[in-house]
């Protein structure tokens, strides 16, 4: 779609025009250089980042919060569903993927009407990585490290300038209604991207080259993840239930819905839930189909590369490696699909 | 926003009358603020006011639209709170949820309709809507076990169902009892040697997942296919609408896709019953 360029300062001002009926979440860098998701005031603008890679925490708690109200009873009806507006700077091509899964998830034939207005009333300005970090993988699971579409607008940092590529009617609008801080870009420039781009997808290639995990996963998660190898000597053998690589996962969506009495009426709160947790799957008379540790690790892994891709024609991992910071064990998805795939490749021999 | 577009929302529900049908099992009459049409195998969430929620497949007939009959094993957190009501209190109701028995693929077949324990309850709603076409079925057998004589649910109307013509009913209990002279065994010995026409049979099943394997190993020797078997997988399970992960088994989302399941859609799933 349509390529424009601007500035730092002029994009600066954008923001602060298009912030006047809504609130703003971005990426700010801290002292140690480490990249947060925040909610961010009108007067610190100057703080928003756009370069490096994707935030530590995910986008996906903004349109599906770790606790939601989601209905109020007995009443007369039910409360009016509405969302905030809000505008989002700083999303990845990662993030902005794990969003169009949640979307499926949540907006398929029953529609959660609690994420659907959070989404329909976000403006999404994602961003082109620019320094990806040693736990990108992206690449290997078939991404990309830059949006192709799906953002309302995305921003490419350059020499200085920004481009800034039109990727929806909103974001066509948004550019035409402040024009005169958007200009052509000048010749060459769109060239110089697209080679800023295959360096950043190289890097990422780089980092990984030492795991040998590139997709398709699929037919080894099918048939390898029961193989006592694996199992047994695996890395699954550290993980110790905590449950955070799901809490930072933006694309893990499981959840509990949890009633409580308040005052004189009853409350129903959506609550995030952890396929590891041995309740997660309790039964009646404390029955369980995944008794063993092992069983609900397994789970993780049917579910984004096996399940997810019969369901939803897509994997439910972005490579944005957020669970391999978080995990106790020092479990990296990256080995525990190298093992998968090199145990499918000896069984073939 | 109307109601129906929130699917967290319950509707207020009171119920009518409580029946009691074994020690441990009672029957709810509900009447929902608005009638609520459900498919025999659907399920619902039934809410007990600031306590939580628990899935139940109703056990009245599908024809019934006004009212609902939902039946209840004591077991835990909801079903105690829910065993301690009285008619005239207030419950929530979300549903129905679930595709239902295949009831079309039964014509002119033999159905096997195989409960054990208050699993009968769930069957009873298919019980009702077979029993009440009859004649577009070859036969229907109800297999039913319990623990004990006292648990069987609805021995009242057992008698009239198996009068009926084109069904065939047989009971069992795990163990003799004082009293008891019919048959004693677990629900699989009303499986030995099976007199039908096994190419046009299915057979359909719900109780505990112990039982459910049971049945279904013995089934397999007896000759059925894996397509001939449907089992109602009720798992642990939340939103019912597909989303919030619980009730997966394999590729199938329990509450969407079930949760009455055609074996050969899930025999392959590694430790299906745990
Ligand atoms: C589709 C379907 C249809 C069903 N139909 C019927 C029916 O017709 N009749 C019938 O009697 N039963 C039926 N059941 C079974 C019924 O839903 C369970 O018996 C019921 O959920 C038990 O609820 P409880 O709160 O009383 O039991 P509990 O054992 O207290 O709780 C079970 C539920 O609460 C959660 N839980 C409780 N304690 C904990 C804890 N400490 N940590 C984590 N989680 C916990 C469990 O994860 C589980 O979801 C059906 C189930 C399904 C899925
Ligand atoms: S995983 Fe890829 S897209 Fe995500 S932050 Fe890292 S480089 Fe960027
Ligand atoms: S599984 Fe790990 S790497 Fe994949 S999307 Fe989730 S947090 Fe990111
Ligand atoms: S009960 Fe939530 S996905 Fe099935």
């Amino acid at each position: 779609m349509k390529v424009w360029v601007t500035d730092r300062e002029k994009f600066e001002f954008f923001l602060e025009k298009i912030l006047a009926d809504s609130v703003l979440y971005a990426n700010v860098e801290d002292q140690e250089g480490q990249v947060h998701f925040e909610r961010l005031p009108k007067e610190e603008l100057t703080r928003v980042c756009i370069e490096k890679a994707r935030a530590l925490e995910t986008t996906k708690a903004l349109f599906f919060p770790p606790r939601t109200k989601v209905a109020q009873y007995p009443s007369a009806s039910p409360a009016e569903i509405t969302a905030t507006k809000s505008t989002v700077v700083g999303i990845r091509a990662c993030g902005l993927k794990a969003l169009q899964i949640l979307d499926r998830v949540f907006t398929d034939d029953v529609m959660d009407p609690f994420y659907q207005a959070k989404r329909e009333n976000s403006t999404i300005i994602t961003c082109d990585c620019t320094e990806p970090w040693e736990t990108c993988f992206c690449t290997e699971v078939g991404y990309k490290p830059y949006p192709e579409s799906g953002f309302d607008l995305n921003l490419a940092p350059l020499d200085g300038q920004i481009l800034v590529e039109v990727g929806s009617e909103k974001g066509e609008a948004l550019v035409a209604e402040h024009s005169e801080l958007f200009a052509e870009p000048e010749k060459g420039l769109l060239e110089k991207m697209k080679a800023k781009r295959k360096a950043v997808v190289q890097r990422v290639k780089e980092i990984n080259a030492r795991f040998h995990a590139a997709a398709p996963y699929q037919e080894a998660v099918k048939k390898q993840l029961i193989n006592p190898l694996w199992a047994k000597q695996g890395v699954a053998y550290s993980c110790v239930e905590c449950g955070a690589c799901t809490h930072v996962c933006p694309t893990c969506r499981c959840f509990l819905l949890v009633d409580e009495q308040v005052g004189d009426h009853s409350e129903r709160t959506m609550v995030w839930d952890v396929c590891f947790y041995p309740g997660y799957w309790r039964m009646a008379g404390n029955l369980s189909p995944k008794p063993r540790l092992l069983d609900r690790f397994q789970n993780r892994f049917s579910c984004k590369f096996d399940y997810f891709v019969d369901n939803y024609q897509a994997i439910a991992c972005t490579g944005c490696g957020r669970c391999i910071q978080a995990c106790m064990g020092k479990i990296d998805i990256r080995q525990c699909l190298s093992e998968l795939l090199a145990a499918d490749k000896t069984s073939k021999k | 926003m109307a109601k129906a577009q929130n699917p967290y929302y319950p509707i207020e529900t009171e119920i009518l009358e409580v029946i009691e049908e074994t020690p441990t099992i009672k029957t709810f009459l509900l009447q929902p603020q608005e009638p609520i049409p459900f498919k025999a195998g659907q399920f619902m969430e039934l809410t007990v006011p600031g306590l939580g929620e628990a899935p139940f497949t109703p056990s009245s007939s599908p024809l019934q639209t006004e009212k609902m009959e939902i039946t209840v094993l004591r077991t835990g957190t909801v079903t105690d709170a829910l065993h301690e009501m009285k008619a005239g209190q207030k419950l929530g109701l979300r549903g129905p949820f679930g595709k239902g028995y295949p009831v079309e693929k039964l014509y002119g077949k033999e159905v096997l309709v195989v409960g054990g324990g208050v699993g009968l309850a769930p069957l009873r709603s298919l019980i009702y809507t077979l029993l009440d076409d009859i004649g577009k079925f070859k036969r229907v057998s109800i297999k039913y076990g319990a623990r004990t004589p006292q648990e069987l649910c609805f021995r009242s109307e057992f008698e009239e169902w198996g009068s009926k013509k084109g069904v065939d009913m047989k009971v069992t209990i795990d163990l003799p009892a004082p009293g008891w002279t019919g048959t004693v065994g677990l629900v699989t010995v009303l499986l030995e040697k099976l007199n039908i026409d096994l190419k046009n049979s299915y057979a359909v099943s719900c109780g505990p997942e112990v039982m459910l394997k049971f049945v279904t190993l013995k089934l397999l020797e007896e000759g059925f296919e894996p397509e001939q078997i449907y089992l109602s997988m009720n798992r642990n399970m939340s939103c019912g609408v597909g989303k919030c992960g619980h009730c997966i088994v394999g590729r199938y989302f329990l509450c969407k896709d079930g949760p009455d399941m055609c074996y050969a859609d899930i025999m392959d799933v590694p430790n299906l019953f745990g």
